[in-house]
């Protein structure tokens, strides 16, 4: 018993600095949520006001107003929303083609797409503005659309194959002994039992498309620029309007942060494994 | 066994290495499918070729769309590197211009000012974010109450988006009215405030720290699932034969977590390379060009000399040496499985 109070000190010190840790990482993110909170006029000011003399909405009032955010929400909603249904209509097919087919050369194929994910947004840049100003499509939705299928494509397939492999085989086994064809057999039975895998799938798709920067930076102007664009380029007469460029940033981040928390048991799965030995 | 099920299930590319699914009942279920089809010889082989035919028929609109929009433009990059391009009204004419174009690229100081940052950056931020991302992983290892609170918390500043939080960290940094100032003057750790964004040392610096906020979860995910994997009876051995806790770390923790601590170096290192958005809020490059990376040079090129020639050439180097990290990446992985394979 000697040993047990000294551990259980030990112990108590480890949560203590966890929870310290925690802190550090959510200070910076109070300041925003104070800041844009706080009367616009409370901006700027030194010392800065920790404690606002007053809590205010009027700077969320102003990003819809002055600064037309919910131009910059639209286009990030329909481009990231529809990227995402593509994303996952064409991850699942190829995934189902991958994890269970017999297809020829499907170790090749999973490598190569390892190898083409690691490609950034950057190295593609300059040939997209040419092709799409080629074919005059500068400046809209699928100049966006396209390129963010494309990139998330390679993830998307790599986590729906490996949930596809971690799936019981009997029912599509029963379902060939019944004579259903395999396109039946996919549809009736793999993907009503891949709905979590895809779900998450999906939110990754989504925040991906949604953090989005350069490409809609590059591509587009104001007509149809997403919420990252918004945010960077927000600007008023007196340098950065920081209270309505936090308020905005609240908006566009409990959408994200939201789906991202919901799915966060999947997340950490790894780092709950094990360990009680 | 198929053993390529194997290997590829260990290497999962992206962030959520973090999970790892159960992958025996996956490759035994492929085994058993396979085994329940092999057993009818005639009507084996057919079924299997006509799976084979049903696999490419379902995988061909993705691999067609990831060749057009990925492959493609960097191919396209690569020919247009060669030549130069003028942008005429309603599209643009081509000439042949040989290296000219890498000549320009390669003895331009711009270039080569922004290669070196970026390599400067990636290299700091990598050691820095898997030092302390580790020791964050090894506290959280040890908590017994609350670490999915605090995983929970990490998460947050990991979903951000980036150029949040370059607006947030240019905020809390400025030099006139910044409460990074405020906080370090009334703890009387400065006496005068610093211009954080005003020299290149310092903006190096806070780039940095607005870089770690958001990128530091990350490591910590990663290694801490793998220090979730190391078996307890190990310490309790080591315990027994009287190693104490720094031979504990470098004899058992350390070497069992060398995968996951170089698959997060690979991917930390690959979006390093592209960092870009917290630059453009925080610095736009300056002071100067002396946080100038690739990315950055990139979209100056394009956006504010609208060099087309000079830009793809820049794209087609850096592809290159993305490249030659992705292959670094697909060796870090068989690495990865042969330990796997082995312990």
């Amino acid at each position: 018993m000697g040993i047990t109070l000294p551990l259980r000190f030990r112990r108590n010190i480890i949560n203590v600095i966890g929870l310290i840790i925690a802190g550090l990482f959510l200070l910076p993110l109070l300041w925003l949520i104070i800041s844009s909170l706080s009367p616009e006029s409370a901006i700027g000011t030194y010392p800065p006001q920790i404690i606002p003399s007053h809590l205010t909405l009027a700077n969320f009032g102003a990003a819809f107003s002055t600064y037309h955010f919910g131009g910059f929400l639209v286009t990030s909603l329909i481009v990231c929303g529809v990227s995402t249904a593509l994303v996952v209509c064409l991850a699942s097919t190829a995934a189902y083609g991958l994890a269970r087919t017999h297809m020829k050369g499907k170790f090749s194929l999973l490598v190569a797409l390892l190898v083409v994910s690691t490609f950034p947004s950057m190295a593609i840049v300059t040939p997209l503005y040419a092709i799409f100003r080629y074919l005059g499509q500068l400046n809209s939705y699928q100049d966006l659309i396209i390129p963010y299928t494309a990139l998330n494509l390679p993830f998307a397939i790599w986590l729906l194959r490996n949930y596809y492999v971690t799936l019981p085989v009997e029912m599509e086994e029963s379902g060939q002994v019944d004579g259903a064809s395999p396109l039946r057999i996919m549809l009736r039975i793999i993907v009503p039992q891949a709905l979590p895998g895809t779900f998450v799938a999906a939110v990754l798709t989504f925040a991906s498309c949604w953090q989005e920067f350069l490409l809609c930076l590059c591509l587009n102007t104001q007509s149809h620029q997403n919420v990252a664009v918004g945010i960077a380029t927000m600007s008023g007469y007196a340098g950065v309007p920081y209270a309505t460029v936090f308020a905005a940033s609240l908006v566009a981040l409990v959408p994200i942060v939201g789906m991202v928390l919901l799915i966060r048991k999947w997340i950490l799965a790894g780092a709950f494994q094990g360990g009680v030995k | 066994m198929d053993p390529h099920a194997n290997t590829v299930n260990d290497s999962h590319p992206d962030e959520v290495v973090a999970q790892t699914p159960s992958t025996n009942p996956g490759s035994t279920s492929t085994t058993a499918q396979q085994q329940a089809l092999l057993n009818s010889p005639g009507k084996g082989s057919r079924l299997l070729k006509r799976s084979a035919r049903f696999g490419y028929f379902l995988s061909s609109p993705a691999f067609a769309v990831i060749l057009l929009v990925t492959v493609g433009p960097v191919i396209i990059a690569a020919l247009m590197s060669f030549t130069h391009v003028n942008l005429v009204p309603g599209g643009m004419t081509f000439s042949w211009a040989g290296l000219a174009n890498y000549k320009n690229a390669l003895s331009s100081s711009l270039v080569r000012g922004a290669l070196a940052f970026t390599f400067e950056f990636a290299i700091v931020s990598v050691v820095l974010g898997l030092v302390l991302g580790t020791l964050i992983a090894i506290v959280l290892d040890d908590m017994s109450h609350g670490r999915m609170f605090v995983l929970t918390c990490l998460l947050i500043p990991y979903s951000i988006i980036g150029v949040i939080s370059g607006q947030l960290w240019s905020y809390i940094l400025n030099g006139v009215y910044g409460i990074a100032d405020y906080i370090l003057i009334s703890v009387h750790i400065i006496s005068t405030p610093i211009t954080f964004l005003n020299s290149p040392q310092a903006a190096f610096g806070s780039i940095m720290l607005a870089d770690s906020w958001k990128s530091m979860p990350f490591v910590t995910l990663i290694v801490l699932a793998g220090l979730r994997m190391v078996d307890r009876d190990l310490y309790a051995a080591a315990q027994v034969d009287g190693a104490g806790w720094y031979a504990r770390v470098t004899k058992i923790t350390l070497p069992l977590l060398k995968p996951a601590l170089l698959t997060a170096a690979v991917f930390r290192l690959l979006q390093c390379f592209g960092v870009f958005d917290i630059i453009y809020i925080l610095t736009m490059g300056g002071p100067g060009t002396s946080t100038q990376s690739i990315a950055m040079l990139m979209y100056n090129t394009l956006f504010e000399s609208y060099n087309l020639s000079l830009g793809s050439a820049i794209s087609t180097i850096s592809t290159l040496i993305v490249l030659v990290i992705a292959i670094a990446v697909l060796r870090v992985f068989r690495l990865q499985v042969k330990t796997i394979g082995t312990s």
